[in-house]
């Protein structure tokens, strides 16, 4: 699971996510899934 | 870090117009580590913070290289019926509880110390601030 699959479940989990936001998040996050976030 | 970076995607979210999406990461951030980081500021690109809990970053000119701890306060204030709102130089560090409210200009590489409270006045640059406005302590630095 990587930083923008956190993310997103954690929102859907919070705030309920529709499917247009999700699918909006799902490819602003795309460049993370190539980079890997440091803390 | 994950604060940082909430920030940073809910202030893209609002400038591309997706306000119900920032909205939702911006209340993440709060819930999550207790800091206040509205999408609408502009931070500067370069920006940090250590257990920022209680901090809330109000609107402000903001300086690049800024740094933040624990209950830090930056926002607008009320004068002569006119809202101002503070500018804040290059490498600001905000300790602990630190504030900074109103027509105040921080200069380049000013450190706020714990509990100082600045709020309509002029920090030179390079200068240590104690105490409480009025009655500010400032001590220049000396710079190698």
């Amino acid at each position: 699971m990587d930083i923008s699959e956190i993310l997103i479940h954690q929102l859907e989990t919070l705030f309920l996510l529709t499917p247009q936001e999700r699918e909006q998040l799902q490819g602003d996050l795309k460049p993370l899934k190539e980079k890997r976030l440091r803390h | 870090m994950y604060c940082n970076f909430l920030y940073q995607l809910s202030h893209y979210e609002y400038i591309r117009g997706n306000t119900t999406i920032a909205d939702k990461v911006y209340s993440l951030n709060k819930m999550l580590h207790g800091v206040d980081l509205f999408y609408e500021i502009s931070l500067p690109k370069h920006w940090s913070c250590e257990h920022p809990v209680g901090t809330v970053m109000g609107r402000a000119k903001y300086g690049d290289y800024f740094f933040f701890y624990q209950g830090c306060t930056v926002g607008g204030s009320w004068h002569r019926e006119k809202l101002y709102y503070p500018t804040i130089g290059k490498g600001v560090m905000m300790y602990s509880d630190s504030k900074v409210l109103g027509n105040s200009h921080i200069g380049d590489h000013v450190i706020l110390s714990a509990n100082a409270y600045v709020i309509n006045e002029d920090i030179p640059n390079n200068c240590t601030v104690f105490g409480q406005s009025p009655h500010l302590t400032v001590k220049k630095r000396l710079i190698e």
